[in-house]
């Protein structure tokens, strides 16, 4: 369904931009900053992927490649058997994106968004209102439908993002940080959303800092450090890997920015503590 | 594509107009303030100069004993007042409106009358507008009157007392002078440059208006991310919201261009200024042809500050920027108030001056050639559609887009 063969992006640095001195991330290199160094990744039909990484890791320019809207420097990204670049308009009708970034008009009702977007994406009438119809009633959405987006909390607009990213019934699913900011209620549903496109056999590619949710419904886990993949696998294999017994303790093993905290090392040094303690 | 631009078009242009204080700035603007602003500067113009007609001038005489009968003549006249001002302090009296204007009368004066030679008075006043010429007119008429009475005594001395020879002695040589410019001509300069100036003005507020926040607003939002990645050519996006300011100026221009009609239309019926003879020479096709000028007026606008709008990552980058094509918008239309400017082939290939100009000509009934003005309207918009190709351009470059 996806894959991914040699990703790099680089972006242009300004000279108001660069480093004044020395280089404070190794992608830069003066003039450009090498987001994505090589990325090779793939994901088969109905799976849920979630990318792991630090902020500025290159999770999101690696998303917004996979949604078109950036365009690789060089490798190839193939989607349903669509080039993401040559066939852009063939990926975007199977793909569905949310980002904390991705706003709402708020001037406009919940209904009135969706249907603007279901016309956009060519539904004929009769059937973007059934979408529209299931969608509000899927996310909790119909007793503020018709009120505008301005008025609402951030829960209720991150379920309309939510819905905006699914009119048009996508295959492919990627969502980029949804829970962030969230209250407790509303991420459950963004979560139980996600599980359910599991059983519906859609795909989704989403990135999180929230290692529970990677644990809970994860089929398979990437995780990015300063535009490389470090590691791509199980959340089981990621652990393994690395000796771990939990994720967050893993992840910093394998991004080595926990100094002594890391790995094994961790597992160690806790241990120790406990024995310690055990002997006073 | 059409269904996408129009789909983008509606939204666009709805969400627009759900501001309701933008909507009522839109239609109050034009159509309260362009007219209450054009009585008030007609009838402050007319104010103030038959406030100089009437009110009661002062004035200073230095040398009154000089010529005492000169003297008398201000006296006696109700609307001067005499002040007492020392002479070398004059200058000063009168840039200060102390004094309005002041008499020198030289020591021989009466010496030199009595022999037949000639006196030469000091008239001294400030202009600085072309009302303040109410003061010498007023001023000088006294001197005149004596002037008259002078040479009318000598010419009697000299045995001429008939009127006629009298006439014919002082000028030998007569004329009529006729301005054959017609009314309409002669006070549509004024009302044209009063027309032109605002309604090029309101045709970018009109534009600016909803520019920025189409794309730049979209970018602060969010929501400009979504929208390029939808299966829909950019070019479409960009048509669309291209389309929305250009409607939304237009409207704005058109209020504005209606109410200031309306306005002229009740000078002519309901009222007494310099331009109530106006509104019954100007024809529809006059109006239709000026409304005319503001479509690639505004269809430049749109296009420029859609690039403004595409380009900036920020409001006060687009605000900035905007800031800058308003100053050279204003620069460019100021051009309407150099005296002696005509509509020329060379000021019809300058943007913005050209539809300022045309505007101003077609109110006098001066355009002789229509050409020129088919000729600016495609060059405007020749200019209009390289902006909007830029639009398209930046629309497509990712590292505009996501300048961040």
């Amino acid at each position: 369904m996806l894959e991914i063969r040699a990703l790099k992006k680089t972006f242009e640095l300004k000279k108001g931009k660069r480093a004044p001195m020395g280089r404070i991330d190794p992608r830069e290199d003066g003039k450009s900053f090498h987001t994505l160094q090589k990325v090779d990744l793939s994901l088969p039909q109905g799976k849920i992927l979630d990318l792991l990484g630090a902020n500025g890791a290159g999770k999101t320019t690696l998303m917004r490649i996979l949604a078109t809207s950036l365009q690789p420097t060089s490798g190839t990204v193939t989607l349903f058997g669509y080039d993401g670049v040559k066939d852009a308009d063939e990926v975007r009708r199977r793909v569905g994106f949310l980002s904390g970034t991705t706003g709402l008009y708020g001037d406009l009702s919940a209904e009135k968004i969706l249907t603007y977007f279901a016309r956009l994406y060519g539904m004929p009438d009769n059937e973007l209102k059934v979408k529209i119809e299931s969608l509000l009633e899927e996310l909790d959405i119909k007793e503020f439908a018709h009120r505008r987006v301005d008025t609402l909390s951030a829960g209720m607009k991150q379920r309309i993002s939510i819905a905006r990213s699914l009119v048009h019934s996508p295959e492919l699913i990627i969502f980029d940080e949804p829970t962030t900011g969230l209250d407790v209620p509303t991420a459950q549903v963004v979560l139980s959303f996600i599980e359910k496109c599991r059983n519906s056999r859609k795909s989704v590619i989403f990135s999180t800092h929230h290692m529970h949710e990677v644990e809970k419904l994860c089929d398979q886990v990437v995780l990015i450090h300063e535009g490389l993949v470090r590691f791509s696998g199980t959340v089981e294999q990621m652990k393994r890997k690395t000796n771990c017994v939990h994720l967050n303790d893993a992840y910093l093993a394998l991004t080595g920015t926990g100094g002594a905290n890391t790995g094994a090392t961790l597992g160690q040094s806790v241990e120790r503590e406990i024995s310690l303690a055990n002997e006073q | 594509m059409m269904k996408t631009i129009f789909t983008i078009f509606w939204k666009d242009f709805l969400e627009t107009l759900h501001d309701r204080r933008a909507v009522m700035r839109m239609i109050l603007m034009p159509c309260l303030i362009v007219p209450m602003m054009s009585h008030l500067f007609v009838t402050f113009t007319q104010k103030n100069s038959e406030k100089l007609d009437t009110t009661t001038l002062n004035y200073a005489i230095i040398g009154e004993s000089n010529l005492p009968e000169l003297a008398k003549l201000y006296a006696a006249d109700p609307g001067f007042r005499r002040v007492d001002v020392v002479g070398n302090r004059l200058d000063e009296a009168i840039k200060s409106k102390a004094i309005r204007f002041a008499l020198v009368i030289p020591a021989d004066a009466k010496q030199n009358l009595g022999s037949g030679a000639r006196v030469d008075i000091k008239f001294m006043y400030y202009q600085s507008a072309p009302s303040h010429a109410v003061v010498k007119e007023r001023g000088t008429a006294p001197l005149k009157t004596y002037n008259e009475k002078q040479r009318d005594w000598r010419l009697a001395f000299m045995g001429v007392n008939d009127e006629s020879a009298r006439s014919n002695l002082l000028n030998p040589v007569s004329f009529d002078v006729e301005n054959v410019a017609s009314v309409r001509e002669q006070l549509g300069h004024e009302l044209g440059i009063l027309l032109a100036y605002p309604l090029v003005l309101i045709c970018f507020m009109g534009c600016a208006f909803s520019a920025v926040d189409l794309v730049t607003g979209e970018k602060v939002k969010g929501t400009l991310e979504i929208l390029i990645m939808l299966p829909i050519s950019r070019t479409a996006i960009v048509i669309a919201k291209y389309l929305v300011v250009l409607v939304l100026g237009l409207l704005y221009s058109t209020f504005c261009l209606g109410s200031f009609m309306a306005w002229l239309f009740l000078e002519g019926t309901h009222s007494s200024t310099a331009f109530t003879s106006m509104w019954p020479q100007i024809s529809s096709l006059d109006i239709l042809l000026v409304w005319l000028m503001l479509v690639p007026v505004n269809a430049l606008f749109a296009a420029v500050l859609l690039a403004i709008s595409v380009y900036a990552k920020s409001y006060r980058e687009a605000s900035g920027l905007s800031g800058l094509l308003n100053v050279m918008a204003i620069l460019a239309v100021t051009s309407i108030f150099k005296p002696g400017l005509d509509l020329t082939w060379l000021w019809s290939t300058i943007p913005v001056a050209n539809i300022g100009l045309a505007v101003r000509e077609l109110i006098k009934g001066t355009v002789s050639n229509y050409l020129m003005i088919g000729y600016m309207i495609v060059t405007t918009f020749l200019l209009a559609g390289i902006a909007l190709s830029l639009s398209i351009n930046f629309f497509r470059k990712e590292s505009i887009i996501f300048r961040d």
